[in-house]
């Protein structure tokens, strides 16, 4: 009985150890895991305040556009994105995407819709909703990396000679 | 007795060998995870340097040119760098500039003091101007290195801002 007993014991003990090996191996694991989600969250919000701040420029830049000659940005195409042209000289619209420190900048354009008695802006699809041609509803976009990450910033803008 | 002398004989090598092993495997797991965890940690650092900085000079700039009537193109230097950027806002000149890898903050010839970090520095400060049919833009464009104890982070942010003051 006592030599069983003992024989018990020891077979727990390397028990133990397996457990315990098994126990510290899978806080080790999930740790490293941990710290990969880490790294990659901490470049994201870098990435992201760097992509924010293009989405905002590209506001500025569609403003500008607007403010030089309404009808360059009229004249888009409604829903397809556009691109920014930034020469020394001038900023303009393309066709060709732009990509700014590895990040992709587009914008489009949508109608705005207003309640024919307030003027509030409302859904197309609204009663009532008259297309209002002095306005463009703006969204810029900006996406980087992969699995791809991106940021939007809308505005409406209008037309300023009317 | 015998059963307790035979318990307390202590371990075989082979035992020894075994326990041993297993305790080695799960220091060097645990040194290597704090080791990177470390490392994480300075690699983060850098980034927030750099955005924090770029973020605090590139608002300052922002909202002094939303603010500002005209550029002072005689006290500027624009479309290269180290760029200078004067602005006029009723009686208020406003200026940035670089100096020491830092951006410079000066109120009507003053200076009030640097925007970005001593932790960062300014590699790239460049202004361009753009004159429209209404309005005026500036383009501010602002590269930034900071280096770390494990890594080296640079990177280059873009602002733009419509002067306000330049609608008619």
């Amino acid at each position: 009985m006592r030599f069983f007993k003992a024989r018990t014991l020891r077979g727990l003990t390397s028990l133990e150890v397996v457990v315990g090996a098994s126990i510290a191996g899978i806080i080790v694991a999930y740790a490293a895991d941990a710290i990969g989600t880490f790294v990659s969250s901490a470049r994201e919000v870098a990435d992201e305040t760097q992509a924010l701040y293009l989405a905002e420029e590209g506001l500025e830049l569609a403003r500008f556009i607007r403010d030089n000659d309404w009808n360059a940005l009229d004249a888009l195409s409604l829903s397809d994105p556009h691109y920014f042209e930034i020469s020394a000289a001038a900023i303009t619209t393309t066709t060709t995407p732009e990509t700014v420190e590895g990040f992709s900048r587009n914008f489009t354009l949508e109608n705005v819709y207003r309640d024919g008695s307030t003027d509030d802006v409302v859904a197309s699809t609204t009663g009532g909703a008259v297309e209002d041609s002095g306005s463009k509803y703006v969204t810029v976009t900006v996406s980087w990396g992969s699995p791809a990450k991106s940021v939007a910033l809308m505005t409406i803008l209008g037309n300023i000679d009317q | 007795m015998t059963h307790v002398s035979q318990n307390k004989r202590g371990f075989t090598l082979i035992e020894m060998l075994v326990y041993v092993s297993v305790m080695l495997l799960i220091a060097v797991g645990l040194i290597t995870t704090f080791h990177s965890l470390d490392t994480v940690l300075l690699k983060n650092r850098d980034d927030r340097a750099l955005t924090e900085s770029a973020s605090v000079a590139l608002e300052r700039m922002g909202s002094a040119l939303r603010g500002a009537t005209i550029v002072d193109t005689g006290a500027s230097t624009l479309g290269t760098s180290p760029g200078v950027l004067t602005l006029i806002a009723g009686a208020t000149t406003t200026t940035f500039s670089l100096s020491g890898g830092r951006v410079i903050l000066s109120e009507n010839g003053e200076e009030v003091g640097p925007l970005t970090g001593s932790d960062v520095t300014v590699d790239d400060l460049r202004f361009t101007h753009y004159v429209g049919t209404a309005t005026e833009l500036v383009r501010v464009a602002l590269t930034l290195t900071r280096v770390g104890s494990v890594s080296t982070s640079t990177r280059t942010f873009y602002s733009s801002e419509v002067l306000r003051g330049s609608y008619e």
